[in-house]
């Protein structure tokens, strides 16, 4: 059943960081990009990611565009508002192959994916779901306030440079 | 005495109390490492909330008493009659500009890295937003001796973006190219849409850039000159800032540069679409956007 919601929306542009310390509803678009969707299952709150680059490597502004950057600084907003690693779970979607058709294992999709789960298994946070990889755009409606995801693929045209 | 003068019972009473004792003083310890644990992870708390307010709060205690000066030396330039007078007050205009300048691209810097960009959609005027960026480094322009060539027609330019962002981008274009004009040289600015996009190109006449430098120019802290001896100021945050706010935008830079014979900065942007405004409230409509979608 789909919740009759009263939250307000924010619409998460790439490279930038949301946490809800009250429910939201985020919504964004990936395309080779991850979004991690961290929630704290005891104070029942959430935060959420949207990475375009694997690692960043020193010579542009160390932003939440990168996955490695992203992920630390998420984890740190959370446990900014009281969450704990361990009350932690994690959803990541995206890290589509955008570009060719065929299995691009070095893609930057692949490789946003991978960074995503070495971190989070080092931060000892579970991933609980996961909609990664393929070659087809995502769509995501996360609630900040009950870690519910919604995910629908998009058609091709839908997917904007701009959402990469 | 030794262990014989005491009876079997006394012994265990004494071990008894003993242990007690050690474990009611460990306990105790435990007890207060945790209430000081309990309350470094409140002050960390505390530290994080502040650092979030930081930003915000830099933004406004450097930007009122900025204003303020930019207000008082604007003033001084044009009620002083007296031309020592005036010419102090142009200086403090310039130097006042100069600091709000590189505040500006500092916070900037700060709020790109802390993932704190969140665009809005409004419709601007590019062509009024390109003149007041013109006006707002008129004092720069003037002394570098560079002459401003806004190539476009009158006609307002209608383009739906975040106005802030694209503000920033233009400024430190258009700042970039008269940075590195020689005197009296011309700097052309070019805008017009097509296929829905935004195009805006800035060309200077400056020393250009050999191919292999071309990628450092967008790097961050970083100018083609460095050193104690660099010719020019700034912290090598401008195109670095273009960069990252035009990828934000959904857009690409091309450049293009020869060296001796000049730079041309040709930027490209989509219209940001009002639907994916960052915030607001869309109360009890939204079942609507999770028609086809699948619960995770």
């Amino acid at each position: 059943m789909i919740p009759r919601s009263p939250h307000p929306d924010h619409f998460l542009f790439p490279s930038a960081l949301f946490v809800g310390a009250e429910p939201y509803h985020v919504r964004t678009i990936l395309g080779s990009c991850i979004a991690v969707c961290l929630y704290d299952r005891k104070l029942a709150f959430g935060g959420i990611n949207h990475y375009m680059l694997p690692l960043w490597t020193g010579s542009s502004i160390p932003s939440p565009k990168y996955g490695d950057v992203s992920i630390d600084l998420l984890i740190r907003r959370m446990q900014g508002l009281g969450a704990h690693k361990s009350n932690l779970v994690a959803k990541i979607f995206g890290g589509a192959a955008q570009h060719a058709p065929g299995p691009k294992p070095f893609g930057i999709g692949a490789r946003n994916i991978s960074i995503a789960v070495d971190m989070l298994g080092r931060h000892g946070i579970e991933i609980q779901r996961r909609s990664v990889g393929g070659t087809q755009g995502r769509k995501i409606i996360f609630n900040t306030g009950t870690g519910q995801v919604f995910m629908s693929y998009l058609e091709k045209m839908e997917l904007k440079a701009t959402m990469l | 005495m030794d262990l014989h003068d005491f009876t079997n019972e006394e012994l265990l009473e004494e071990l008894r109390q003993r242990r007690g004792y050690t474990l009611q003083d460990k306990l105790g310890g435990f007890l207060e490492l945790e209430d000081q644990l309990k309350d470094l992870s409140q002050k960390l708390r505390e530290a994080e909330r502040g650092k979030c307010a930081f930003l915000s709060n830099v933004r406004n205690e450097l930007n009122n008493p900025l204003s303020s000066m930019l207000g008082l030396a604007a003033s001084i330039t044009h009620r002083a009659t007296d031309p020592q007078l005036k010419q102090i007050g142009d200086l403090m205009l310039r130097q006042a500009l100069e600091l709000d300048y590189q505040m500006r691209n500092i916070i900037l810097a700060t709020e790109i890295e802390s993932g704190e960009i969140h665009p809005q959609a409004v419709r601007v005027d590019v062509r009024s937003l390109l003149e007041s960026q013109v006006a707002y480094l008129l004092p720069r322009i003037q002394s570098a001796g560079v002459q401003i060539d806004l190539k476009m027609a009158l006609d307002p330019l209608p383009f739906v973006t975040d106005a802030g962002l694209l503000q920033a981008i233009c400024l430190n274009m258009l700042a970039n190219a008269v940075e590195f004009s020689p005197p009296s040289a011309n700097v052309v600015v070019n805008a017009w849409t097509a296929d829905d996009r935004l195009h805006i190109c800035v060309q200077d006449s400056g020393a250009g850039i050999e191919p292999e430098k071309q990628t450092i120019i967008f790097d961050w802290f970083r100018q083609l000159d460095e050193g104690a001896a660099k010719a020019h100021h700034g912290q090598g945050l401008g195109l670095a800032i273009v960069s990252e706010l035009t990828e934000m935008l959904g857009g690409y830079l091309q450049l293009d540069s020869v060296k001796d014979a000049g730079t041309t900065i040709a930027l490209q942007i989509p219209p940001l679409e009002f639907d994916k405004l960052p915030a607001g409230t869309s109360s009890y409509g939204n079942e609507v956007l999770f028609e086809d979608m699948k619960e995770f």
